[in-house]
This record gives structure tokens, C-alpha cells and sequence, in this order.
């Protein structure tokens, strides 16, 4: 593995935890409308668009992991979800679709949206808690846009990070 | 499409899937695993800092713009000066500000002899919580254990729903996890306080099960009763706003306003002991049941 691979997978690593801390830190980030975003489900999305899919798997997993965690409770769902889509996601942008702005925003709503109605049906409706349709509307709704409105901040800064690193490496 | 399934990604993607269901089904069953207590490590401290910092900034900010209007009113030369005093003046507020929830802790220690507190820390909100749990900063090696009652010196908070070495999760009043066993102090009613989610964005919990013919009134303190050997006896939790019919059968509930701001709280404290705790689900436990879920016990 060359050593500007290395520095960039390191950074990415800094970057996972360092916004995982921002994530959890109570009070720093403002609420819209009661939510709050899962800011690595775009970081772990913007990772994926310029890695292969092994380093990308990698950093979903890790990112997923950070989330389970920061949630508490059982480990691997955010885990087994994001290392999925990052996986898929990576293989999409080499073989299926351009890496370019527009692209990032729809992977990024798209798998939001998918991960998200996920988390309720599985910590929400099935735990049996009342008035989930409420639930859905007034929570996790406004944590889907914030988390997927991220986005532009998270892709622009990995892209800036993997082709400084690249071009160094090239 | 077929060199991607047959590719040493493709078998390392699903060798991560089946890890990543082993590690559900693990922690589903044990509840922590040492993925968490690793991950504990690595960001607890992190999060012990960034709280600290992001709380200081904030007095930091009120303060600053306090003293810049005082400042241009008064004195302009005196302006780096006064700053200076408004540095020392925020430690200064702080430090009050902890002597007395310390002296509030102390007083709520020497009314309650059995109790065993340990004072704690928010360190984390989750955006994943919709009921306004935490993570605090003490965990098992404080003494802090699971069902361990939180509270503050204005009254209940929530439960200890998890714990380890350095960390331990909280459960909020506000869950629909969360039941505890009530009393109204005025009328002797007594009751389940519970929540749902429509009544959790309110910032209200409710006394539910109360008789048609119940002296709940508006105003009346709600205490926890002590049964279930969950929280100890007579911890506010908070006062009656209004009662109201149950929409499913004939019996009342009272809406209640939490006597703490269970979203926004900083500083609370764990009792690790007091008397008669853990009682009830004990004789769960050395019951006839098999099961070892405190169900009608105070936590669900």
C-alpha cells in the first residue's frame, strides 16, 4: 500500500471519529423542526464515491458502527446498512454513473431515505411504540433532509481530500 | 456483472454481512459486546472534551455580549480590562454553578441516608433518540449499574439502560420505555407515569390508570411511590397540568410536566444504592416466571 493511500485513509479515519464526537456533542449542532443528522451517513457516502469498494465497505462499516454505538443498543444495523450501500455505492460510481455533484445529492438522498425508513420500521414500529406514522412526519423526516442536506459540505471536502492526496500520489 | 460476484471484494462484502448479523444477534442477546467497550474507549474521552468545550463556549458567548454593551456604556479604554474580569468572571459562575448542585446533591444525600449517589455528566446526545436520552460519563467502574434511577435535585430524570467501564447510557422519563410507579402527594392516587411520542415531543409524561372518581387535580405534585424497588420513594417527578380521559378505556390520566428538562439537562446523579432497591425484581427473578424483565417494576 502506498504511503499517500495511507495518509488518506488515515485522514478519512479522523474525519469518521472527529464528526462522529461533532455528532454526539450536546447542544453544538442546531435542531431543524426537533431533528438532528447522522452526519457520517454522508461522510461514509462521499468516502465511498471516491474509494474502491473494499476501502469503501471499510469505512461504511466503521461509520455504521460509530452510529450504532452513538445509539446504543444493539450493534451492526447502521453497520450492516451503510458498509452495504458504501459497497454498492462505490461500485456504481467506477462502473455506473459520474462522481459529480448532482450524483452525490441523489446517492446521498436515496440511501438516507432507504437507511432512515429502515430505522423506524425496525426501532420504531416494530418496537411497538405508539403513533409511528407521527413518528415518521415529525422526526424522522426532518433528520432525513438535515442528514441528506450535509451532503455538498461532506462530498466536497472528501473530493478536495482525494484529489489533493491523488495527485500527489500520481 | 459477473467478475463483480466473483471478485475478492464481492467475498469479503459478504463475509462483512455475516459478521455484521453475528454482531447483531450477539449484542440483541448480551447488550454490549467488546466492539462498544473499544469503541467506548476511543471516543468517551473525545466526547468528555468536546462537551466541555461546546458548554464553556456557549457561557463564553452570553457573557462576552453582556459585558461589550456594559463596556461601550461605560468606560472604552477600561474595554480590554473588563474583558479580561469577564474571562475570570465565567470559571467564576461556573464553578458557582456547580458548588451549588453540589450543595443541592448534598442536601438531597444527608435527607436520604440509604442513597448512594454518583455525580455525573452528559456527554452525548444521540440525533437517533427521539426521547431525549443521553450518555453520561461514569459508568460501571463508579459503581453505576443497570436500572440505576437518574436523577437531578429538582427530581427524576430516567433509568441507567446500559453501562460500561467508562460510560453508561440513560433511558429518559420522556421514553416509552420508561414506567414508573406514582403518587399524587396531595390526593394519595396513585398510578403508572408513562409516555408516548406525540406527548414526549410536548415535554410532558402521564399518570395513567387513575379511577373515574380520582381527586387529581391541576397543580398536585406527582411523586414516585417507591414500589418496584426501581427508584426510591417520594423523587418529584413532576406536577399535575391537567386531567384528562383515556382514549382506550374508562379510566383517567393526568398529563404531568416533568419537574426536570430532561432534553437540556447537563449535570445529574446516579444512585448507585438506596434501600429496597431492586426488590421487586428480585422476587421476579426467584419467581415461578422464567423471565427477568421487571415488566410491572418501574422498567420495562
Amino acid at each position: 500500500m502506498g504511503k499517500y493511500r495511507v495518509v488518506r485513509y488515515v485522514a478519512y479515519a479522523i474525519e469518521t471519529v472527529a464528526l462522529f464526537v461533532l455528532q454526539e456533542t450536546p447542544g453544538l449542532i442546531p435542531e431543524l423542526f426537533g431533528a438532528r443528522p447522522l452526519l457520517l451517513i454522508p461522510v461514509a457516502l462521499s468516502i465511498a464515491m471516491f474509494e474502491e469498494e473494499v476501502p469503501a465497505l471499510c469505512f461504511g462499516l466503521a461509520a455504521g458502527l460509530f452510529l450504532d454505538f452513538g445509539a446504543g443498543g444493539t450493534l451492526g444495523f447502521y453497520g450492516l446498512l451503510l458498509g452495504s450501500v458504501c459497497y454498492v455505492v462505490s461500485l456504481m460510481a467506477a462502473n455506473l454513473f459520474r462522481t459529480n455533484f448532482l450524483t452525490a445529492m441523489l446517492v446521498s438522498a436515496v440511501s438516507s431515505a432507504v437507511i432512515l425508513a429502515l430505522r423506524w420500521v425496525f426501532f420504531f414500529v416494530l418496537f411497538g411504540y405508539a403513533y409511528p406514522a407521527y413518528a415518521l412526519t415529525a422526526h424522522y423526516l426532518p433528520m432525513f433532509v438535515y442528514t441528506a442536506a450535509i451532503m455538498p459540505l461532506t462530498y466536497y471536502f472528501n473530493r478536495a481530500l482525494a484529489l489533493q492526496i491523488r495527485s500527489k500520489e500520481e | 456483472m459477473k467478475d463483480i460476484f466473483h471478485s475478492t471484494g464481492f467475498k469479503i462484502f459478504l463475509a462483512a454481512v455475516f459478521v455484521m448479523f453475528a454482531m447483531m444477534l450477539y449484542t440483541a442477546g448480551t447488550g454490549s459486546s467488546f466492539t462498544a467497550r473499544v469503541m467506548g474507549l476511543l471516543t468517551v474521552p473525545m466526547q468528555k472534551i468536546s462537551t466541555v468545550v461546546t458548554n464553556n463556549a456557549s457561557v463564553s458567548a452570553e457573557s462576552t455580549t453582556q459585558s461589550k454593551e456594559q463596556l461601550i456604556a461605560e468606560n472604552k479604554q477600561l474595554r480590554q480590562q473588563v474583558d479580561d474580569l469577564n474571562r475570570k468572571l465565567v470559571n467564576y459562575y461556573t464553578y458557582q454553578q456547580e458548588n451549588a448542585q453540589l450543595r443541592k446533591f448534598l442536601e438531597l444525600k444527608s435527607e436520604n441516608e440509604d442513597f448512594k449517589p454518583v455525580a455525573a455528566a452528559v456527554i452525548g446526545r444521540d440525533p437517533n433518540d427521539l426521547f431525549g436520552g443521553f450518555t453520561l460519563d461514569q459508568g460501571t467502574q463508579s459503581g453505576v449499574k443497570v436500572n440505576d434511577p437518574v436523577v437531578t435535585e429538582a427530581g427524576v430524570v430516567g433509568w441507567v439502560s446500559s453501562v460500561n467501564a467508562g460510560y453508561s447510557k440513560v433511558t429518559s422519563v420522556l421514553s416509552p420505555e420508561t414506567k414508573i410507579s406514582a403518587i399524587d402527594k396531595v390526593s394519595r392516587d396513585t398510578g403508572v407515569v408513562g409516555c408516548d411520542e406525540k406527548m414526549a415531543d410536548d415535554g410532558i409524561v402521564a399518570l395513567q390508570y387513575l379511577s373515574a372518581g380520582t381527586k387529581v387535580k391541576a397543580g398536585d405534585l406527582v411523586v414516585t411511590n417507591g414500589i418496584g424497588g426501581v427508584y426510591p420513594r417520594n423523587l418529584l417527578i413532576g406536577t399535575v397540568k391537567d386531567v384528562k380521559n383515556s382514549a382506550t378505556d374508562v379510566s383517567l390520566y393526568a398529563e404531568v410536566t416533568p419537574a426536570v428538562d430532561v432534553r437540556n439537562v447537563r449535570d445529574v446523579l446516579v444512585i448507585t444504592s438506596f434501600q429496597g432497591q431492586g426488590q421487586a425484581m428480585e422476587g421476579l427473578s426467584s419467581g415461578t416466571s422464567s423471565s427477568s424483565s421487571p415488566v410491572s417494576s418501574g422498567v420495562k
